[in-house]
């Protein structure tokens, strides 16, 4: 049975109740592994509900959401935070900050908020693009106009897809009625133009695949893609 | 003669059909005609009366105790349909969320009983 990831959830750190009800909606919708919203002055100790979240089965990701304004507030937040969050998210709102972060082998999604006027994916942002592109339900979902935030997904869609980016799907969701099943999210990438396959693995594969890559970093922060421990002697252990 | 379906069409004729069993969440009971009513405005929202049209979704009856209800389209149609269901965010007003639990070729395989919905004499 194919495992599903939803990084991006965003509920109230303190309110135990609403996350223990998501966490049985989240099982019964086989998502396995999600991606919670910790800001940096609450990662320690450990916010209650993410014991919700595990004693329900499900695996938690510590997610961080940066939002910066200049290019060198992006660099500074990613050196002092990298280390210590299993996902990091970049809110790219003016184009210098974009253009940083789409690069940066450090940032692991990036995501174009609707409301910022300068905030655009273009196609010279998807050519070199390393990290993931975001897609959140919630942001077709709400707002005034419905016909104009299908459009502007499908236009970023379209630009991920010439430049070969990598896209994610979320739910952005704070309570149960936002909540989404995974593969439901990937239906609505699929009729904004990406094939089916890649929907589904926009909700499975790629997502599980980031949280994996991040652990191993954390767990060993010599190792680099493609590179694993086999043996180590007996002086390292 | 024998091969007929109850549709008067031979069985290799007919299209194939998906049965899709939804649960729904909301902060209030409701009803079933509200249930047929939101989801029915959300498909025309999304794809319009052809594209509706075209899907030929069809309300099978819902759980209110629950919150589970069946619905079939054709095959198709599953993924116009379940991103239909994704954004249904209200219903009467009131926040919900639609989402698809399980699909399957026949409604025995959703191994749910929902009171099926009677048609009217008209």
């Amino acid at each position: 049975m194919r495992a599903y990831a939803d990084l991006h959830l965003s509920p109230s750190l303190d309110d135990v109740a609403n996350a223990r009800s998501m966490a049985d909606l989240l099982v019964e919708l086989q998502t396995r592994v999600v991606g919670l919203v910790v800001p940096p002055q609450r990662l320690t100790p450990t916010p209650p509900i993410v014991d919700s979240f595990k004693s329900a089965g499900i695996d938690v990701a510590k997610r961080l959401n940066l939002k910066p304004s200049s290019r060198e507030e992006l660099l500074r937040s990613l050196r002092r935070f990298r280390s210590k969050y299993e996902i990091v998210s970049v809110e790219c709102r003016v184009p210098s900050v974009s253009r940083v972060a789409v690069r940066d082998r450090r940032v692991d999604l990036v995501y174009f908020p609707k409301q910022q006027l300068g905030s655009i994916f273009r196609g010279n942002l998807a050519k070199s693009c390393r990290a993931a592109l975001e897609f959140n339900l919630s942001e077709l979902t709400s707002g005034p106009d419905f016909g104009a935030g299908l459009r502007r997904l499908r236009r970023e869609i379209e630009v991920a897809a010439e430049g070969s980016t990598t896209v994610i799907g979320c739910t952005r969701a704070s309570n149960l009625f936002e909540l989404r099943s995974p593969r439901d999210v990937a239906a609505i990438l699929h009729l904004l133009g990406l094939p089916l396959s890649a929907a589904v693995r926009a909700v499975s594969d790629v997502p599980l695949e980031i949280v994996e890559k991040n652990r191993l970093r954390m767990a060993e922060p010599g190792l680099e893609d493609g590179i694993r421990v086999l043996r180590r002697s007996a002086d390292d252990e | 003669m024998a091969s007929e379906s109850s549709g008067g069409q031979p069985t290799t004729n007919r299209n194939s059909q998906r049965y899709l069993l939804v649960r729904f969440i909301t902060k209030d009971a409701v009803t079933t005609k509200v249930i047929e009513q939101t989801v029915r405005r959300s498909v025309e929202d999304m794809v319009g009366k052809l594209g509706s049209a075209e899907m030929n979704v069809r309300f099978i009856g819902f759980q209110e105790a629950d919150g589970r209800a069946v619905f079939r389209c054709k095959s198709g149609s599953v993924e116009r349909l379940r991103a239909a269901l994704a954004l249904v965010t209200h219903v009467d007003g009131n926040p919900a969320a639609a989402m698809v639990l399980r699909s399957s070729g026949t409604i025995k395989a959703l191994k749910v009983r929902i009171p099926r919905r009677r048609r009217s004499a008209a």
